[in-house]
């Protein structure tokens, strides 16, 4: 599961948040892509008919509700003290829930997201940890909105909860019983459309599976002591 | 010769592959005991590292452990009595109880390690030749593999079952799966993915490690006391490029700023040569 080092964590917090600062954040223009061709048409707009074209002043400031994307990781501490206000990307919007509900085995989340899960799951967090904070500090600043926050969580949580946990890990556990009895049947197909976490508890049920298998086809040999003592070792 | 509990790992917490698993079973299922009609004889217990085993007398029936009887069936010195189990009619009740609806267990009548222990004595036969004293083995051999496909399904309606009344919501309860006589290999086989959805689950259900909160609806009764203490846990807590939330999130007064301010001054005039990184919080 996500850890500091992990790789796939660190991919999964690459996820483009849409967010909007709650209040003008002052030299942080450059974060909006637009900013710079406002600016131009603003200084056009002023200068009809002079022959200065140089822009300057008041260019710097990131305007309040101004919506921009960045990485997870980027904005993490933001969120958590209120500074902006977050919404959820696409693939965690209601077309997609409902995408999900209707048949969730035929969505392709490899594609989509690979991470979809773990992203999921590290947003969740993020947005219930702004929620408590946001509770605390409820009296000094009234325009935290814990409860949004903490709803938007909850039906994260339930929707991710839903989905991975439903049709889909039924299907995948039907695959990982008959991966390698029908030689005739192609996993790849279903295995395309996982997300990696799926894909992972496909891996190993395969793996277990598989297993047994090939014990019944032909027994087990002897127990080597270097396997063992390596896998002790490490 | 039925072992309802199955004997504590040779190799303790060691994290072994599916395969060495399975391997790890076979050689625990060696030391089940079953009959032997031995066809020599030896006065004098055998002392081993496990027990003692013996006397042997031709033609008297004796009980040893398993890997012991392969040996010497293998080595046409003794005949093995298979187990109670290993029975047509036997198998065939159990293969109707498996297979009866009604029946959401596993039948009670197979040990633990029925497959690995059949398999032992019915290699064991056939390597060791001659007239086999398993009857019927072959038919004996189709029923394991029958009851095996039924319990297999019954396993893979379960977890259906599990996934879709349990799993696939937020609950503060942990979901638990009923294993009750079940088989060795059986569990091998499911085991990795059971184990897995089960982490998921608690992950998903925000009970699992640090990354997952507890749910907002208990944090609401957890108050400020529970707030900052489960707002620290998260991915930059670690970060040395971030400070302690406490000290974010709640301002301290100018006051006490000043006095640690003074503290310091004071303790590098005593400490002359520190580095004065300290005085920056």
């Amino acid at each position: 599961m996500p850890s500091y080092y992990d790789i796939d964590t660190i991919l999964a917090e690459e996820e483009l948040i849409q967010i909007r600062p709650s209040f003008p954040f002052s030299h942080l223009s450059h974060l909006d892509p637009e900013s710079s061709n406002r600016k131009r048409r603003r200084v056009d707009k002023e200068n009809v008919g002079n022959s200065r074209t140089s822009i300057r002043g008041g260019g710097h400031v990131l305007e309040e509700g101004t919506k921009i994307k960045m990485p997870m990781w980027a904005v993490d501490r933001w969120v958590v003290l209120g500074f902006v206000r977050v919404t959820l990307p696409g693939i965690y919007g209601s077309k997609m829930k409902e995408r999900l509900l209707a048949d969730p085995v035929s969505v392709d989340l490899g594609s989509k997201n690979s991470h979809y899960f773990l992203t999921g799951l590290l947003l969740t967090s993020l947005l219930q940890r702004a929620s408590q904070i946001a509770k605390r500090h409820r009296s000094r600043s009234a325009s935290s909105p814990a409860s949004q926050l903490s709803n938007l969580a909850q039906s994260l949580q339930l929707s991710l909860l839903t989905t991975m946990m439903g049709e889909r890990l039924r299907r995948n556990f039907d695959w990982t019983l008959s991966a390698l009895d029908a030689m005739e049947d192609d996993a790849s197909g279903h295995v395309e459309k996982l997300s990696f976490l799926e894909k992972r508890m496909f891996e190993r049920g395969v793996e277990s599976s598989g297993a047994v298998v090939r014990w019944r086809d032909g027994g087990c040999g002897r127990i080597g002591g270097k396997g063992v003592m390596k896998g002790m070792a490490a | 010769m039925a072992s309802s509990t199955p004997t504590v790992s040779f190799f303790g917490h060691t994290p072994l592959t599916p395969t060495q698993s399975i391997s790890t079973s076979s050689f625990l299922a060696g030391d089940e005991s079953i009959s032997i009609i031995p066809s020599f004889s030896h006065p004098n217990p055998l002392g081993l590292i496990s027990g003692t085993v013996g006397p042997f007398r031709a033609g008297m029936d004796t009980s040893v452990p398993l890997w012991l009887a392969v040996m010497l069936r293998k080595r046409k010195l003794a005949r093995i009595i298979p187990p109670h189990w290993m029975d047509v009619e036997v198998l065939k009740e159990v293969l109707r109880f498996e297979r009866d609806p009604r029946e959401a267990n596993f039948s009670p009548l197979l040990p633990f390690r029925h497959a690995e222990i059949s398999q032992s004595i019915l290699m064991a036969c056939k390597a060791g030749g001659g007239d086999c004293e398993i009857v019927d083995g072959d038919k004996i051999k189709l029923l394991l593999e029958d009851i095996a496909t039924v319990r297999m399904d019954k396993i893979r309606k379960n977890v259906h079952t599990l996934s879709s009344q349990l799993l696939s919501r937020s609950s503060r309860v942990q979901p638990i799966i009923d294993v009750t006589n079940i088989g060795s290999l059986e569990m091998h086989a499911v085991k990795s993915f059971v184990v897995e959805s089960f982490r998921m689950h608690r992950e998903l259900s925000g009970t699992g490690s640090a990354y997952s909160d507890r749910n907002v609806q208990d944090g609401s009764q957890q108050g400020a006391a529970g707030g900052v203490e489960a707002a620290g846990r998260g991915r930059l807590r670690a970060s040395r490029l971030v400070r302690q939330e406490e000290e974010m999130e709640v301002p301290r007064p100018l006051e006490e700023i000043e006095a640690e301010e003074e503290e310091d001054e004071e303790m590098e005039e005593d400490d002359g040569g520190r580095s004065r990184l300290r005085r920056h919080r």
